[in-house]
């Protein structure tokens, strides 16, 4: 590698007549400094080989073509690479479960987006980090084998450079939907959950070595993880809210979307959602929701603001499942005694009901409406 | 977002506050994705790629130095180090990429490339179908390269800070990754039945 001629960036010690071509029509500034200076007029193809060591070169009509083909081909790998159906109809050609779900069409296929439930799980590890500080998640996995497969970049074990020098990524074309707004509401939102999750992942492990709960510590992380970060994502009834909701429902609408994604609506739907109506709360909404385990359907309830002045509480129902917990009793997710924001799980004719609020009056209504049992555990 | 400082001012990391970091790092989550499901070519398997991206960017926060401009960049080349870290644990493909431009320094002249780029007049949004097929057959580090140029429209020296490889490898991989795809619009040309420009209608 050289400094290229202006001493803008480094530039290939040797390019073919070709490869400047190409460079040129990629509009990498060494290139287009050295075409440019060769004018414009057509015809210098065969008189400048040699020329991309000398200095300037002028383009071929021929070349003018292939720039032409070079860019339109750009342009066109950034669609088909940009837009949904591309990797996850490949993936579904290959038999990848679910992956057909989220193919889109070809042509005017909606760009890939990261899901809700990563982005959730993202945001949650970030709150966790911030109160345990930084290196706080340094072990889980940093492996020591896990190494930079091929580069000449420093970096860590864990395979982060160490320094990156500023890059031009953030000002290209591409137009990224920015979560931005979004993400600092409900980052904002987070300070309660933040100091959740750490208390959290610390009982979480306490609780491994007692091995007497339903569930193992894995399973009680990634729940709860999922479920306090959605609440605290719609709970104040902002974008996401609108994004994950729409509006307010009536019981009727809730339960046919609870009939849509569980199968069958329970028995019990209405008449429980009607209990906690009937406690001066509102249905704010009901949607459909991938808590880890199973087919599941989210219920954001807030006080009417009459003699009632709790926080919103979320109750997610999922479809009946083999999820290894006897109904009877209800459990608590360690954290959420330290932090007031509980998280309670029971099982109801098979299906497992979750109650989280970021405040201890809105749960106690929730969980009587919907009938937690009295006896309450803790994993 | 004022979170993470208490009473004690704001949290920082590297060269940013820490609630900055972590918005910055969010916004790019959609172009992390995306570049991980073309690599793992599976949606479980990127997400799972993007949360353990994300997991070492948070944990390795101090280290980042926006300098004005380098989250996308940063988190693409844990991604990159991320995948093919896997690869190599799980013993799935290579450990090491092939390196082509030695072989492909001496190229060949124009016509031997066939006459794709002859195409002026072609319809671009006709071939998206063909085009998105005839990427997924690409090798992972030919997609990947394709991905930081023709959707993030990266420069060569980023492309190569990403991937850790020199400039000269990171033009010849894209070149082969081109010249498939225009192998395969030639194939579609010849299917349809398509004029070029000197044959035009």
């Amino acid at each position: 590698m050289s400094r290229g001629p202006a001493g803008e960036g480094e530039t290939p010690a040797d390019v073919s007549r070709e490869q400047l071509v190409r460079a040129y029509a990629d509009g990498e500034d060494w290139a287009v400094k050295r075409i440019e200076a060769g004018g414009s007029e057509p015809g210098g193809g065969e008189a400048a080989t040699g020329e991309a060591a000398a200095g300037a070169v002028s383009l071929s009509e021929a070349e003018r073509s292939r720039v032409a083909f070079e860019r339109g081909l750009r342009e066109a790998v950034g669609r088909a690479m940009s837009a949904a159906g591309g990797a996850e109809a490949r993936a579904e050609v290959s038999g990848g479960a679910g992956a057909g779900a989220r193919a889109g069409g070809s042509g005017d296929a909606e760009p890939v987006r990261a899901p809700d439930d990563l982005r959730a799980a993202v945001v949650a590890a970030m709150a966790q980090a911030d109160v345990s500080g930084p290196g706080s998640l340094a072990s889980d996995a940093t492996d020591a084998s896990e190494r930079m497969v091929a580069g000449s970049e420093e970096t860590d074990g864990a395979g982060v450079p160490l320094a990156l020098a500023g890059s031009e990524a953030e000002s290209k074309r591409l137009a990224i939907g920015s979560v931005g707004g979004v993400m600092r509401r409900r980052l904002g939102s987070l300070a309660a959950l933040a100091a959740v999750l750490a208390l959290c992942a610390g009982l979480v492990f306490m609780s491994m070595s007692r091995a007497d709960g339903p569930w193992d510590a894995t399973r009680v992380q990634r729940v709860s993880q999922f479920i306090t970060a959605e609440h605290d994502r719609v709970d104040d009834l902002s974008a996401a809210y609108s994004s994950k909701f729409g509006e307010a429902c009536s019981v009727a609408v809730a339960r046919e979307r609870a009939a849509a994604e569980l199968g069958a609506s329970p028995e019990w739907f209405a008449e429980r959602v009607d209990a906690l109506l009937g406690r001066d709360y509102e249905l704010m909404g009901a949607s459909r929701c991938n808590v880890p385990g199973g087919p599941s359907v989210h219920l954001l309830f807030k006080p009417t603001g009459g003699e009632r002045s709790g926080a919103p509480v979320s109750v997610f129902i999922q479809a009946p499942t083999e999820a290894g917990m006897e109904a009877g009793t209800c459990w608590e997710c360690p954290a959420a005694k330290a932090a007031d924001a509980p998280l309670h799980v029971w099982r109801t004719n098979g299906y497992l009901i979750y109650v989280h609020a970021n405040e201890a009056e809105s749960l106690a209504a929730a969980r009587e409406a919907f009938g937690a049992p009295t006896r309450l555990r803790t994993f | 977002m004022e979170y993470g400082g208490g009473g004690a001012g704001p949290v920082r990391s590297g060269g940013v506050e820490r609630s900055e970091f972590e918005n910055l790092a969010l916004e790019q989550m959609d172009a992390v994705y995306r570049m991980a499901l073309q690599l793992a070519r599976h949606p479980d398997e990127a997400s799972d790629l993007v949360q353990e991206t994300y997991l070492k960017a948070i944990r390795s926060a101090d280290r980042f130095e926006e300098r004005g401009k380098g989250m996308r960049a940063w988190l693409f080349t844990i991604l990159h180090n991320t995948f093919y870290s896997r690869v190599k644990r799980e013993g799935r493909g290579p450990t090491a990429v092939p390196e082509l431009f030695d072989a492909e320094s001496r190229e060949r002249g124009p016509g031997d490339e066939g006459r794709a780029w002859d195409l002026v007049s072609i319809d671009w949004e006709q071939v998206d179908g063909r085009l998105k097929a005839a990427i997924g057959e690409l090798r992972p580090e030919h997609r990947e390269v394709l991905l930081l140029w023709g959707v993030e429209g990266l420069k060569y020296r980023e492309i190569g800070e990403i991937t850790g490889v020199p400039i000269g490898t990171v033009m010849s991989r894209l070149h082969r990754a081109r010249k498939i795809l225009a192998e395969s619009l030639e194939e579609f040309r010849s299917e349809v039945g398509w004029q070029g420009a000197s044959g035009a209608e």
